[in-house]
């Protein structure tokens, strides 16, 4: 005995009744209500991540009063991060693979922010661990934002890189959107600047949260030319 | 289960949102992070319609192509919430290979279609944002959609051969099923042919079981018979002395003679003993018949005034005679017999009075009915019913009745004969009887007698009604038995004839040879030692053809009769006799022009 499978009792609909009819419709209708909303939610959570953050204008030299010390012979990277911006996880793990690229030729500095008047390890979270983990990388608590307005920044993950010589290299973002990971144009022109000495773009957008309050005097960006 | 499962991914994204990013900062303010509320809103509307497409029609087509859309989706989304993980990519990979559990290759084109249409249109509006650079290829996205279809090659070839297995293992379970059902039916099919053998077995067993009962029951019959039969010959030979002589000497005494009453109840006390032998015979089949063509109505007219004395006043007497009612050939004077014994009994069963019906019919038993009932033979009967109103019999009475010295009745009313020879009469004329009766409501016997074609005989003058005859002619007396002889020598010489005495055959032979004169009747017993009495006229029919025989016996072997039917024209005359029926027969016997031997 052989069987077979008899066409159309799966894969057809049931009926072409005038109530599977209105049936149908109501489905293409529902398909079609569902599509729309889903599509106009993903394009509205793209157009979230696609949005940058402020971006900054830091000093076309390095600032004399920073903290920091600015590696001699060789670049150095300055990020500044929200300690509690999680898209700036993306911005850290972006990091690793820069310095993982730069192979010792390049001086990290990662900088939390920790505004007066919170506690102690406020600052000290995955963020800090992640940054403190990758070689070469230095963190440091910027406390009450100091450094992060000496460099302008207003929006964590914002990165600035800064010549031996001093000079600004690049400020940007190094992530092609908030909190995305992948290949993005900042990290390549860092990539490309500290290795090669030059790059296609010496600026990019930068994806994160703000650093300061959104009423702080901090979010709006220096008025201040670049030199690079 | 995909309903389940989308649901159960949709809490793992908000799980996931919730985990990686709780909330969005700025400065020293924060509030819940959007992906959190993406994936509680966004990722339930991606969730909802697949979801209930799969519990309101699960099955169809448009449930999956819908599902496999929403799956697809569901990954951009988590890619989206994970911060484009390259891990995270993984799930459209994981959502192909879930979708084929579908075992529909379909599925995977629109799943395929929104994968490779996200990365185009974002590769053509939005590049940085998948490919990570701003001037990316346009056929770019040719190369993840090119990973994808790659994974789809094998899940195609995947869902193509499971959907052959499946198949495979359909038809294997149909085919086994069928095959069990086949079985079933088979076994079910044997097991009723098994029933009905076993059926067929015990009914044998049965029969054969009532085979068995009826065959003992001919054995005591025969067995009885035989003792009967036996010790028949030699009573009845002394019963033909005592009650001969008897008769002959109230002949001679006056009724106030103080020796005629005792020899009245000597007599009485002979023939009871007579009429007890006379049963005996009956009932064990060993009696001669002189069967007749008869019409039982006849019969039962002829004899209903002797029946109504019988069973007294108390007894309302109901004779229905069937019209046109069949011949049947019997013995009038048995069926007499048997109608005065079943008679005897209904009166005994109704002490109180009652009714007692008599109804002849004819009846056809066919095949089929001859088929269910043992030594019943198909044809034409008549039918003779006797019921009473009485008190009936129980089934285990009823198994018995026929059995030889068997009554319910008090010691001393009964000899328990009357029903076996009722039995061994209707036996020995070919016919068969039942009974049916029931505690406290009555009983009827249905005699069966098979129809005869021929007419029926006038039936005789009755032996008490002929004028006693006496004679002048030459009678040979042949008799082994002295008592008997001298008694039967002297009833005949009583009556006037001249009587020549023979011991046996061989004397009766050199008598008759010697005899110059007429030998006009031959009276002879039939068992005798060396010759018996049918090879003695035999012998000697031929040489005096104008003799006549007339047999006389207490018991015949088959040498006059055939199963206790006496040969057509053969006469006979049963010991024992009395001296007037002796006379009478010989009478009669002289004076019928077609006697033979």
């Amino acid at each position: 005995m052989k069987f077979f499978r008899s066409a159309g009792a799966i894969e057809a609909e049931p009926s072409y009744q005038p109530h599977a009819r209105r049936g149908r419709l109501f489905l293409l209708l529902s398909v079609t209500l569902w599509l729309l909303i889903v599509v106009g939610g993903l394009s509205a959570l793209w157009g979230y991540e696609g949005t940058p953050g402020v971006a900054a204008k830091p000093p076309s030299t390095w600032p004399a009063d920073s903290q920091l010390q600015r590696a001699a012979d060789g670049d150095t990277l300055i990020m500044l991060v929200h300690p509690h911006c999680p898209c700036s996880r993306a911005s850290i793990g972006e990091l690793a693979a820069i310095m993982a690229h730069c192979q010792g030729r390049l001086k990290a500095y990662v900088l939390f922010l920790k505004p007066t008047g919170f506690s102690d390890d406020w600052e000290k979270t995955d963020l800090w661990r992640s940054a403190a983990s990758i070689p070469g990388v230095q963190t440091f608590v910027d406390n009450g934002g100091a450094e992060a307005r000496r460099f302008h920044a207003a929006t964590s993950g914002q990165t600035i890189l800064y010549g031996a010589d001093g000079r600004l290299l690049f400020s940007g973002g190094i992530t092609a959107a908030r909190g995305h990971s992948g290949d993005n144009a900042g990290r390549n022109a860092i990539v490309s600047l500290v290795n090669a000495g030059s790059a296609e773009s010496a600026d990019t957008a930068v994806f994160g949260c703000p650093l300061f309050d959104p009423n702080s005097e901090c979010r709006k960006p220096q008025d201040e030319t670049n030199n690079f | 289960m995909f309903a389940v499962l989308m649901a159960i991914q949709w809490l793992a994204g908000i799980a996931a949102a919730y985990w990686i990013s709780p909330r969005t900062w700025a400065g020293t303010a924060s509030q819940t992070h959007p992906h959190v509320w993406a994936a509680l809103f966004l990722g339930g509307a991606i969730s909802s319609l697949p979801i209930a497409l799969a519990l309101t029609r699960p099955g169809h087509a448009s449930t999956r192509y819908t599902i496999a859309v929403a799956q697809m989706l569901f990954g951009a989304l988590l890619i989206h919430l994970t911060g484009g993980r390259i891990e995270t990519h993984f799930h459209v990979f994981g959502s192909l290979a879930f979708l084929s559990f579908y075992r529909d290759w379909r599925v995977l084109i629109p799943a395929t279609f929104v994968v490779a249409a996200d990365h185009f249109l974002r590769g053509l509006f939005w590049p940085e944002s998948v490919y990570g650079v701003l001037g990316a290829s346009g056929w770019r996205w040719l190369e993840h959609a090119g990973w994808v279809l790659f994974e789809d090659t094998f899940l195609f070839i995947a869902i193509k051969r499971s959907v052959s297995e499946m198949w495979n293992i359909a038809e294997r379970t149909a085919e086994t099923k069928r095959l069990n059902a086949g079985l079933e039916h088979h076994v079910a099919e044997r097991t009723a042919q098994l029933v009905a053998a076993n059926q067929k077995l015990e009914k044998e067993v049965a029969e054969r079981k009532l085979a068995e009962e009826q065959l003992r029951q001919a054995q005591k019959m025969e067995a009885v018979g035989k003792l009967a039969g036996g010790v028949a010959h030699d009573f009845n030979n002394l019963l033909t002395v005592i009650n001969g002589q008897t008769d002959l000497s109230l002949r001679r005494l006056s009724q106030d003679d103080p020796m005629y009453q005792k020899l009245e109840a000597i007599k009485g006390a002979g023939d009871q003993a007579a009429s007890l032998t006379r049963q005996l015979l009956a009932f064990s089949r060993k009696q001669v018949l002189q069967p007749k063509v008869l019409d039982l109505n006849q019969v039962i007219f002829g004899t209903n005034k002797i029946l109504q004395r019988l069973i007294g006043e108390d007894i309302d007497l109901l004779i229905g005679l069937g019209p046109e009612l069949g011949k049947v050939k019997a013995d009038p004077n048995q069926i007499e017999q048997v109608l005065m014994n079943l008679a005897v009994n209904a009166r005994d069963a109704m002490p109180h009075g009652g009714k007692l019906t008599i109804e002849t019919d004819n009846v056809l038993v066919d095949e089929e009915y001859a088929s269910h009932h043992f030594s019943v033979h198909p044809g034409k009967y008549v039918v003779l019913a006797v019921s009473d109103t009485g008190c009936g019999m129980d089934e285990t009475t009823q198994s018995h009745i026929f059995d030889p010295f068997f009554t319910t009745k008090e010691v001393g009313k009964g000899t328990g004969l009357g029903l076996s020879t009722v039995y061994g009469i209707v036996k020995q004329s070919g016919g068969n009887i039942w009974v049916y009766s029931e505690v406290g409501k009555g009983t009827t016997f249905k005699i069966y007698l098979p129809c005869v074609e021929s007419h029926a005989q006038e039936p005789k003058i009755r032996a008490a009604d002929i004028n006693l005859q006496n004679g002048t002619e030459t009678v040979l007396l042949v008799e082994d038995e002295k008592r008997v002889r001298d008694m039967t020598r002297e009833i005949l010489q009583e009556s006037g004839y001249h009587v020549l005495e023979a011991e046996h055959g061989q004397e009766a032979l050199l008598i008759a040879d010697r005899h110059p004169g007429t030998i006009h009747l031959m009276l002879s017993d039939v068992v005798m030692p060396q010759m018996s009495g049918r090879e003695l006229a035999e012998r000697l029919v031929p040489l005096r053809q104008e003799m006549k025989v007339l047999y006389m016996s207490g018991y015949t072997d088959d040498a006059i009769v055939h199963h206790g039917v006496l040969d057509e024209g053969m006469s006979f005359i049963e010991k024992p006799f009395t001296p007037n029926a002796l006379a009478r027969k010989v009478r009669e016997v002289l004076d019928d022009t077609l006697c033979r031997v």
